[in-house]
């Protein structure tokens, strides 16, 4: 599996489509595509596993675009009761996803890593939608 | 995605988000870090992160449940 590992894998593609495409569905500015292309890749370069941290800070800025997202449509007003409620579950999948991904990374969990960014960017795209008032 | 196309996707978010401080340094931080910037330590940036996004995943819920419930955000 390390064969197929190089340095412009996950870390940077969750940069790119965390900030591309997450960050526009925050906004509404397009639809959010589908999730990142899945890829079960991690750069881990030796042996004890020296996971490619760009990938988790990758998901901590897509993390980020969406709270700031949610709350500046709290804060106009345009993000109110149900679909409120419904944006406090699905923060909450997101956060909890982003978690995962820091506790594979702290683990040196290659696989487990590379399936929790995934999941977490998938959660954090699913709350952006929840601006747009797209069912997720 | 080169850096152009980081201001392109800033621009394109609004000018409301993209005014937002908090929005603009990350994508400072994303261009460091696609740069390649050696001196980048990226394990001080993930720190600061998940600092940032713990105490704002607290805040955004605590606003959440003030406007779900009919009040006003804080």
């Amino acid at each position: 599996m390390k064969a197929f590992f190089r340095r412009f894998t996950l870390g940077r593609l969750a940069v790119l489509i965390a900030l591309a495409a997450l960050t526009l569905a925050v906004l509404g500015c397009a639809p959010a595509p589908a999730g990142p292309a899945p890829s079960s890749s991690a750069s881990v370069e030796a042996e004890g596993a020296t996971l490619d941290e760009k990938a988790l800070v990758g998901c901590e800025l897509a993390y980020k675009i969406m709270r700031i997202g949610l709350e500046v449509a709290v804060d106009s007003g345009q993000l109110t009761g149900a679909r409120a409620e419904r944006a406090i579950a699905l923060d909450d999948q997101a956060y909890s996803a982003l978690l995962l991904a820091r506790a594979a990374f702290g683990r040196k969990d290659a696989e487990g890593y590379a399936a929790a960014v995934i999941g977490a960017l998938a959660a954090i795209d699913t709350a952006a939608l929840s601006i747009k008032g797209d069912p997720a | 995605m080169s850096l152009p196309d980081i201001l392109k996707a800033l621009q394109a978010i609004g000018p409301v988000l993209a005014a937002v401080p908090q929005v603009q340094e990350v994508f400072r931080v994303a261009a460091r870090l696609l740069q390649g910037d050696e001196e980048v330590e990226v394990n001080a940036i993930l720190d600061d992160l998940a600092r940032d996004n713990d105490l704002g995943h607290l805040r955004l819920q605590a606003k959440l449940a003030q406007v779900a419930s009919g009040g006003a955000p804080r």
